[in-house]
């Protein structure tokens, strides 16, 4: 579907996006990862950063000698050139440097891996199913009847996207029926797919975890703090990829098992056709 | 001059001939090479968590003091006309112990159709101690319009499971057969 | 030094016509129609992106439909990779191998015109399915399956028809390539003395030729699960999607050193002629492209750490894959001590080199972040990734397929190009491909996802600045044409060594360069 582009409309969006920057709220201005709410992401951050203040530091070194060299040995100001091509020691020098430096990166890094496959029993295990272009989620149980399972699929409006009505504050990031899940209680993901390859990702829980057909993922998060967290699916999936987002509602334990309950009166209630199939 | 030019172009010729053969035992290794090694990778180590049998191993002994958690899920192909679910979503085992869980599935269209029900389960490593005795997975299933079966699974879990392993989570998914009929997909919107 | 004439083949130049190009087997010919066919390519998926940016310039549904903006990232993709960068590689091998190794031609001249010829009808069949129903393929350019196979468009058997033959042209140039260089080097000119391009596209050659057929053999399978219903990669007949993305990779990671380290070479070259130093670390250079070569080959799941691998797995690509940051970084290293104690001047060819050491290594360091797999978590499939290779590719490979032609095109037309546009060109594409690619670690980093046609408002503001950027990069291309075609019409005429400090047995031969050259071969000093 072609529509034309405005210059005014676009010069308006240009025009917002600038006073929405200089109105104190970075909205729309960030330019790193979050820290996200859970003791791995806090982990993932910290050695991301670590990664990006050695990479700066080598940039910088090695930028620097180079534009210093461009600066100094310029045939306009007269420099002649030397006849040298080979230092075996400083060239022993820079393979073994870097060799260590990357052990130094190394270490933590297999640690942080460590702990994201050390994982806990959880009390709350989740399945989750990527379908083209929706998830669902499941809350295993003891017995089939206690089971609690439903869709969860984009709920901005179709005239927000076609650009007939303003885009609201979570444009593309809401969901009718967000996942819930408690706070500061090991949680297990199960993620699997049911057409083609769909990937969970919450960038606060440091959680990206490919859903593949006829394989079943695990994942495991404790979340330490309560709120709404969202992400989007990251492996394309088809025409809908980037309506396909991941609302997570963490919420006290106790709220919790009263959610579970009351949505476990209403499967009841609703009968054993929602809860049944695994399909529609 | 023509005469090493001769002798400079049979060479060429020769290498040219060795590189084809290279490039030709290159498409022969991804076939005869690559495809057997990832599936043996995957039996060994377990990745993907795809169970085979019927096991031969005879169960040695019971025991009693490990209690393993095992969680039975449903997943099936996009828009199949199909019930499917676990009627035991979990069961508590020792290891060593038979068990006998059942699915159940339902052919809701108005036609035969065939099924396949792959499984896999995680954690991976625990795939090769995951033993079953039989399952409605060794083999395809034909179900009436409108039928449906319980279909059984008997499995039992090694004694030699990683001590640390206390949850094993089970899940079949559905397929259409053959392989790649899609199931009745529908464009929707 | 010119070629003397003998007696047993023909010294009439080229034939008349337009004939002339289809039948020709002279390399500088067939190099020539190689990197025509690539520079075509880099417009028409240089417009692709134009459109793919034109959509993302702001959030919403604003010009295409998410349907063909998925054919168009992946067509993109494809015809960047198989249409622009490679070609552009092979024609400059083509062109420049024989005369740096003082050889008369290819080794297999007929098989050289076959290799380019079946191309046009390869991007023809590739391009032609976006008129077909359901659109042209729509999976990225990585194609996994099952949304490729089961879930793909009816056109894909084409595609998968037209990639077996860019994999056949390429095994074939690859070969011929392999047995020039082996072959065909002037006494004298021995491993040691061979200039680094002529090495790194060696090596490139050996890797073509290990994972092309990889590559062959993958669509192989997916054509036999789409028309045979075979399951290599369907779960339900007991195959795997993840035996896809293996194998993929297997064949995709060698891939992306074959897209750069002929760029090394040509930065190998142009480096010294311009700081009138020898290069630094010769042997060096050389062992670190077979080092790189040879990991490459140990590495490829590393694009696969979401997938769910053993943490074994995941530890020992994660190590394998930060040690190419020790051969890579020799590079660059070795490049910039070439640079010191030299008598530098800045002309273009100079100056998309100096921009490929920076930008490269920037990519580089991305690429090193990538690694470290725990944090992958975060950066896979998002636009950092996307900044990533954009910065390891454009002002990588690109820069550096960029910097050749302007170094090598007075020895080609005879004619210098004019350097005033030639430095608003570069200037152009520098500031146009950094505010292009730059942005895009930020939106990656803050959670965008690659490969979606609209986004969250939170990333509005830099998915403009980037389309500005991108916008500013396309419209230099076409002065990047304007100076090409210009300096082929006429201009101030080359000596046979326009470059002061320029080194190598093409810069022996006059400019333009007759048609036939070392027929009898040089002597190597």
């Amino acid at each position: 579907m072609l529509k034309r582009l405005r210059p005014l409309s676009l010069l308006a969006a240009v025009f917002s996006a600038l006073s929405l920057a200089s109105s104190g709220a970075l909205a729309g201005w960030e330019t790193n990862m979050t820290r996200g709410v859970t003791e791995i992401s806090h982990e993932i951050y910290n050695l991301h950063m670590m990664m990006l203040y050695i990479v700066t530091v080598i940039g910088v070194l090695v930028f620097g000698v180079m534009f210093w060299a461009m600066f100094k040995f310029r045939k306009s100001k007269g420099a002649k050139p030397a006849t040298w091509h080979e230092n075996t020691r400083l060239e022993v020098l820079w393979t073994v440097i870097p060799l260590f430096i990357l052990i130094g990166m190394a270490i933590p890094a297999t640690m942080t891996l460590a702990k994201i496959y050390d994982t806990p029993d959880a009390d709350v295990t989740v399945k989750i199913d990527g379908y083209q272009w929706r998830w669902q989620y499941t809350y295993l149980a003891d017995s089939p009847d206690d089971e609690v399972s439903f869709f969860s699929a984009l709920s901005t409006p179709r005239f927000e996207i076609r650009g007939e009505a303003e885009k609201s504050e979570w444009y593309l990031l809401d969901v009718d029926n967000p996942l819930v899940i408690p706070a500061n209680t090991p949680v297990k993901f199960l993620i699997t797919a049911n057409d083609v390859i769909h990937s969970w990702w919450v960038p606060d829980f440091g959680i990206k975890k490919d859903a593949v057909p006829g394989i079943i993922n695990e994942s495991h998060t404790t979340v330490l703090e309560t709120g709404t967290y969202r992400g989007m699916c990251a492996e394309l999936c088809g025409r809908d990829h980037a309506y396909m987002p991941i609302v997570v509602e963490v919420v006290e334990p106790d709220e919790f098992e009263q959610w579970l309950a009351e949505q476990r009166g209403d499967t009841a209630a609703a009968g054993s056709e929602t809860l049944n199939t695994a399909g529609q | 001059m023509s005469d090493t030019a001769q002798k400079s172009n049979t060479k060429n010729i020769k290498i040219m001939a060795q590189l084809g053969l290279l490039s030709v035992a290159m498409v022969a290794f991804v076939f005869v090479g690559l495809v057997p090694m990832y599936n043996w990778i995957c039996e060994v180590t377990g990745i993907g968590g795809r169970t085979t049998g019927p096991t031969t191993e005879l169960i040695s002994e019971i025991d009693e003091s490990r209690d393993i958690r095992v969680q039975f899920m449903a997943s099936m192909q996009t828009d199949m006309p199909f019930e499917f679910r676990a009627l035991d979503t979990r069961v508590q085992v020792h290891p060593g112990q038979q068990h006998t869980i059942h699915y159940r599935v339902t052919n809701t269209s108005d036609e035969t159709r065939t099924v396949q029900a792959v499984p896999s389960l995680s954690p991976y490593r625990v795939t090769e101690h995951f033993h079953k005795i039989e399952c409605f997975c060794f083999e395809q299933t034909v179900l009436e319009p409108g039928e449906s079966l319980d279909m059984p699974m008997i499995f039992y879990v090694d004694p030699r499971l990683p001590e640390d392993v206390r949850t094993i989570a089970m899940s079949y998914s559905l397929f259409n057969m053959p392989g790649y009929a899609r199931a009745d997909i529908k464009e929707t919107n | 030094m010119t070629a003397i004439p003998h007696d047993d083949h023909a010294h009439h130049g080229p034939a008349k016509g337009l004939w002339r190009w289809v039948v020709t087997t002279n390399h500088k010919d067939i190099g020539a129609m190689y990197l025509w066919l690539s520079f075509a390519m880099f417009l028409l998926g240089g417009a692709f992106a134009m459109v793919i940016r034109a959509e993302l310039f702001q959030p919403g549904f604003s010009l295409v439909a998410p349907e063909f903006f998925n054919q168009m990232t992946t067509m993109h993709g494809l015809i960047m990779v198989f249409g622009a960068v490679m070609p552009a590689f092979v024609g400059l091998a083509n062109y420049m191998i024989p005369l740096m190794i003082g050889a008369p031609d290819m080794a297999l001249p007929r098989l050289n015109n076959l290799s380019f010829w079946i191309l046009p009808f390869a991007f023809l069949i590739l391009v032609s399915t976006l008129f077909m129903e359901g659109g042209g393929p729509n999976f990225g350019w990585t194609f996994y399956a099952p949304l490729s196979t089961t879930y793909g468009p009816p056109s894909t058997v084409f595609f998968i028809l037209s990639m077996h033959i860019m994999g056949a042209s390429s095994i074939m140039g690859a070969i011929n390539i392999i047995v020039t260089i082996w072959n065909m080097r002037a006494p004298g000119m021995t491993w040691m003395k061979m200039p680094l391009f002529v090495w790194t596209w060696l090596i490139t050659a050996f890797l073509l030729i290990m994972v092309m057929p990889v590559l062959a053999g993958l669509i192989t399978m997916m054509l036999l699960d789409i028309t045979a219903q075979t399951s290599f990669f369907n779960a339900a007949g007991g195959g795997s999607p993840l035996l896809f993305q293996h194998l993929f990779w297997f064949f995709g990671h060698p891939e992306v050193y074959i897209m750069i380290l002929p760029a090394f070479g040509i930065i190998s070259a142009i480096i010294p002629a311009f700081a009138r130093k020898p290069l630094f670390g010769y042997a060096s250079m050389v062992y670190a492209t077979a080092a790189i070569a040879i990991l490459s080959f140990f590495v490829w799941a590393h694009h696969m750490f979401t997938v769910g691998m053993p943490f074994a797995a995941q530890l020992f690509f994660m190590i394998s894959t930060m040690i190419i940051a020790v051969p890579t970084g020799v590079k660059v290293f070795n490049w910039v001590a070439t640079m010191i104690g030299g008598s530098m001047t800045f002309e273009v060819p100079m100056l998309f080199a100096i921009a490929f050491v920076v930008l490269f290594t920037i990519g580089g360091f991305s690429g090193l972040m990538l690694a470290i797999a725990p944090v992958d978590y975060q950066y896979h499939d998002t636009y950092f990734v996307v900044a990533h290779f954009h910065y390891v590719l454009v002002p990588g490979a690109v820069f550096s397929i960029m910097a050749g032609v302007y170094y090598w095109l007075p020895k080609w037309t005879g004619n210098m190009f004019h350097e005033g546009l030639a430095k608003v060109h570069f200037w152009m594409s520098f500031v146009g491909v950094n505010v292009a690619f730059f942005p895009q670690h930020f939106v990656g980093l803050a959670g965008m996802p690659r490969r979606i046609p609209d986004y969250p408002l939170q990333f509005a503001n830099f998915n403009m600045i980037s389309s500005m950027g991108a916008f500013l990069f396309g419209l230099s291309q076409l002065l990047f044409m304007f100076i090409v075609i210009k300096c082929v019409m006429g201009g101030k005429k080359a000596e046979a060594k326009p470059w002061e400090g320029a080194e190598g047995l093409e810069w022996d031969l006059p400019s333009p360069l007759p048609y036939h050259t070392f027929e009898t071969p040089p002597e190597i000093k």
